[in-house]
C-alpha cells in the first residue's frame, strides 16, 4: 500500500525527457567529453592514430593463478599436485600458470627450475612466468623462456622485521613476538597486489539535485540518497545505500557487467554500458523496492533482492 | 556570538520573503537583537512586508558603496524593540553587489545584533549565492510539491559546497527545514506531498509547517509580520519554528486535518 500511493502520489516525478533510443550515443558522449584526459592518458603511444598499425597495447591486470613453491622437492610436488588437479581437472586444463619461487627462502638455490617446469607441463599446466629474487633462478627462467615478474616491492622495514618464518631476521625471533603482526605483515604482498585494482570511490554524504559525482574506472559507492536531477556515474558498480531518485549509469565506459545496487529504487534514468531505462519505462512494482540493475542479452533487468525477497 | 541565518528556497513564491518577516520578528519577540537584510535587489519585498516602505532612505547597496552610513540604512520597527530591517535597492542593478561589500556589512551588524536574517531571492545566481555565503544556519524553505522540493534539495547542496563555511571546511551551515502552505486536506486527499514525504526526499532537520493561510496575504498586504497579528494559525506556526529554532521543545501542529463535528459537515460550517 504505501509504495503504490508513493506511486500515485508523484506522477510526474523524476520523469526525464530522453529522444529515442540514440541516447545511447549521447550517454557515451557526455562521459566522454568528462574524461577526455583520461583516454588521451590510455591511449597515448598506442596505434589509435594510425589505423594501419598491426597492434596496440595495453596494460591489463588479468587473474592467473600463481603456484607458491614451499620446498624445492618434485616428487612431493607432483604428488600433492596431481592429487589437487584429479579434484577439479578441467579448472587445471592447460591453465596458464605462475611460479612464485619468494616464498623458498634459502633453499631456492637448490632447485632445479627446469625440472620443475617439466614438472608443471607434464601435469598438463603451462608455466607463464616466474617471481624470484635470487639472480641464479632468474637466469635460469629465462633459459626455461619463462617471464620474469618483478619481486612484490620491498615492505617497510619494520614490518620486514616480523615476517614470518621466510625472513632472515624474523626466524630468530621469539614466536610470541611473531603472533598476529606477522600474520599481517605475510598479508602485505596480497593487500598490496590489491591496491593495485582502482578502489572504490566512496561519497559519504546525500548527493542533491544538480550535483555530479563521477567514479571513471571503479566502483561508486553512495552511504546517502542520490536526489531527483542528480547524477552519478561510475566505470564500474554503483551502490547507494538509500533512495536513488537521479540518474544512475554504471559501466558508463562500456562495461556490460556493472550493475546498480540500491535500498529504494525510484530513479530519473538508469543505465549500464550505455542502456539505459527512463523513469517512465519502469514497472511501478519496483519503485520503492530494494534492487538491482544488470545487463542480460544487451537488456537491462530490474531484480529485487535483499529484504524484499526475504519478507 | 552573532548567528546569521539565511532564508533561501531556489523556487520563487514559495514564501521566503513571508518567512523572513514573521521568523525575524519572532526572533525579537522573544527578546533577541534581530536584523533582517532583504537581498533581492530590484526586486525589494521585504520593506512592504514589513511595513516600513514609506521609511527607506538608504539601502543596502548605500551602504556598500559608502553613500550612507549602516546607522542610516537599519530601520527600526516600530512595534517591536529589537527588530531592525535593512532594505535592499529597488534601483539598482544586481551587480553592484559585491561579495566583500556584504562581508564588512554583516561583519559590522556581527558587532550589535544577535540574529542576522538573510531574506534570499528566488533562484541559484549572484544574489542568493551572496545571501547564503556567510550563513551559519538556513532555514529551507518548501511548499510541498514536486518542483519547489527539488529546488530546495539544489539549494541544500549550495548550502553544503558553496558558502564561506563549506570554503573554509568549517563545520557545515546548519540546515533547517520549514514546510509552508501547507494543506493537510489536501495531503489527505492525495493531492499534495506530506510533510512525512518532503522531509524524507530532503533529509535535514524540521522546523514546522506553516499552514496555507488566508491571514498570511492579509498581513502582507498591511505590512505586519504574521508572528505579530492575533490570532493568526500561521502566526503560531511561526512562532512554533522560531522556539524549536531555539531550542525549545513544542509539539508538531497544523499537521492533521482539524476534525469537522457531524453539525459543520451537515451544514458546511
Amino acid at each position: 500500500m504505501p509504495s503504490d500511493r508513493a506511486g500515485r502520489r508523484f506522477p510526474r516525478f523524476g520523469r526525464g525527457r530522453h529522444a529515442g533510443k540514440s541516447g545511447r550515443g549521447s550517454l557515451y558522449a557526455c562521459w566522454r567529453s568528462e574524461q577526455l584526459l583520461l583516454i588521451a592518458a590510455l591511449q597515448a603511444g598506442t596505434a589509435s592514430m594510425e589505423p594501419s598499425r598491426a597492434f596496440e597495447l595495453k596494460g591489463s591486470s588479468l587473474s592467473v593463478m600463481v603456484l607458491h613453491l614451499r620446498q624445492p622437492d618434485l616428487e612431493l610436488l607432483r604428488a600433492q599436485l596431481q592429487e589437487c588437479i584429479e579434484q577439479a581437472p578441467a579448472l587445471f586444463a592447460h591453465a596458464p600458470i605462475a611460479i612464485d619461487l619468494t616464498t623458498l627462502g634459502d633453499s631456492a638455490a637448490t632447485l632445479d627450475l627446469g625440472a620443475l617446469v617439466d614438472t608443471l607441463r607434464s601435469l598438463g599446466l603451462t608455466p607463464v612466468g616466474v617471481r624470484c629474487t635470487e639472480p641464479g633462478l632468474r637466469q635460469q627462467a629465462i633459459d626455461a623462456r619463462l617471464g620474469v615478474f618483478a619481486p612484490v616491492p620491498a615492505e617497510p622495514p619494520d614490518a620486514g622485521a616480523q615476517t614470518g618464518p621466510e625472513s632472515q631476521d624474523g626466524a630468530g625471533q621469539p614466536a610470541a613476538a611473531r603472533g598476529r603482526p606477522a600474520v599481517g605483515s605475510r598479508r602485505a604482498p596480497s593487500e598490496q597486489a590489491q591496491h593495485r585494482v582502482p578502489l572504490p570511490t566512496i561519497v559519504a554524504q546525500h548527493v542533491r539535485s544538480g550535483q555530479r559525482v563521477v567514479a571513471p574506472g571503479t566502483d561508486l559507492i553512495v552511504l546517502g540518497s542520490v536526489s531527483s536531477g542528480a547524477e552519478i556515474l561510475a566505470g564500474r558498480h554503483i551502490h547507494v545505500y538509500g533512495a536513488l531518485r537521479g540518474r544512475a549509469l554504471a559501466g558508463a565506459e562500456g562495461d556490460t557487467t556493472a550493475r546498480i545496487f540500491c535500498l529504494q529504487f525510484n530513479p530519473d534514468l538508469v543505465a549500464i554500458a550505455g542502456e539505459y531505462v527512463v523513469s517512465e519505462e519502469l514497472d511501478a512494482a519496483w519503485l520503492g523496492q530494494t534492487v538491482q540493475v544488470f545487463l542480460e542479452d544487451g537488456r537491462l533487468r530490474v531484480h529485487p533482492f535483499g529484504r524484499c525477497v526475504l519478507g | 556570538m552573532a548567528v546569521v541565518v539565511v532564508v533561501t528556497s531556489g523556487k520563487g513564491g514559495v514564501g521566503k520573503t513571508t518567512t523572513s518577516a514573521a521568523f525575524g520578528a519572532g526572533l525579537a519577540l522573544r527578546g533577541h537583537k534581530t536584523v533582517v537584510i532583504d537581498f533581492d535587489v530590484g526586486l525589494r519585498n521585504l520593506d512592504l512586508v514589513m511595513g516600513c516602505e514609506r521609511r527607506v532612505v538608504y539601502d543596502l547597496l548605500n551602504v556598500i558603496h559608502g553613500e550612507g552610513s549602516l546607522n542610516q540604512a537599519l530601520i527600526k520597527d516600530k512595534r517591536i524593540d529589537d527588530l531592525f530591517i535593512l532594505p535592499a535597492s529597488q534601483t539598482r542593478d544586481k551587480s553592484a553587489l559585491t561579495l566583500e561589500g556584504v562581508e564588512k556589512i554583516i561583519d559590522q551588524l556581527r558587532q550589535r545584533f544577535e540574529y542576522i536574517v538573510c531574506d534570499s531571492p528566488a533562484g541559484i545566481e549572484r544574489g542568493a549565492m551572496i545571501a547564503m555565503h556567510f550563513a551559519d544556519e538556513a532555514l529551507v524553505v518548501t511548499n510541498p510539491e514536486v518542483s519547489s522540493v527539488r529546488d530546495s534539495d539544489r539549494i541544500i547542496g549550495m548550502l553544503a559546497s558553496k558558502t564561506r563555511r563549506a570554503e573554509r571546511e568549517e563545520d557545515p551551515v546548519k540546515e533547517h527545514l520549514v514546510i509552508t502552505r501547507y494543506e493537510p486536506e489536501r495531503v489527505d486527499s492525495g493531492n499534495m506531498l506530506s510533510a512525512a514525504d518532503v522531509q524524507e526526499i530532503l533529509a535535514i532537520p524540521f522546523l514546522g509547517v506553516v499552514p496555507e493561510s488566508e491571514s498570511v496575504l492579509i498581513a502582507s498586504n498591511s505590512g505586519i509580520p504574521v508572528t505579530l497579528m492575533n490570532g493568526s494559525d500561521a502566526g503560531q506556526a511561526y512562532m512554533d519554528i522560531v522556539d524549536r529554532f531555539l531550542g525549545e521543545d513544542r509539539p508538531h501542529r497544523f499537521l492533521e486535518a482539524p476534525k469537522r463535528g457531524l453539525l459543520s459537515r451537515l451544514f458546511g460550517w
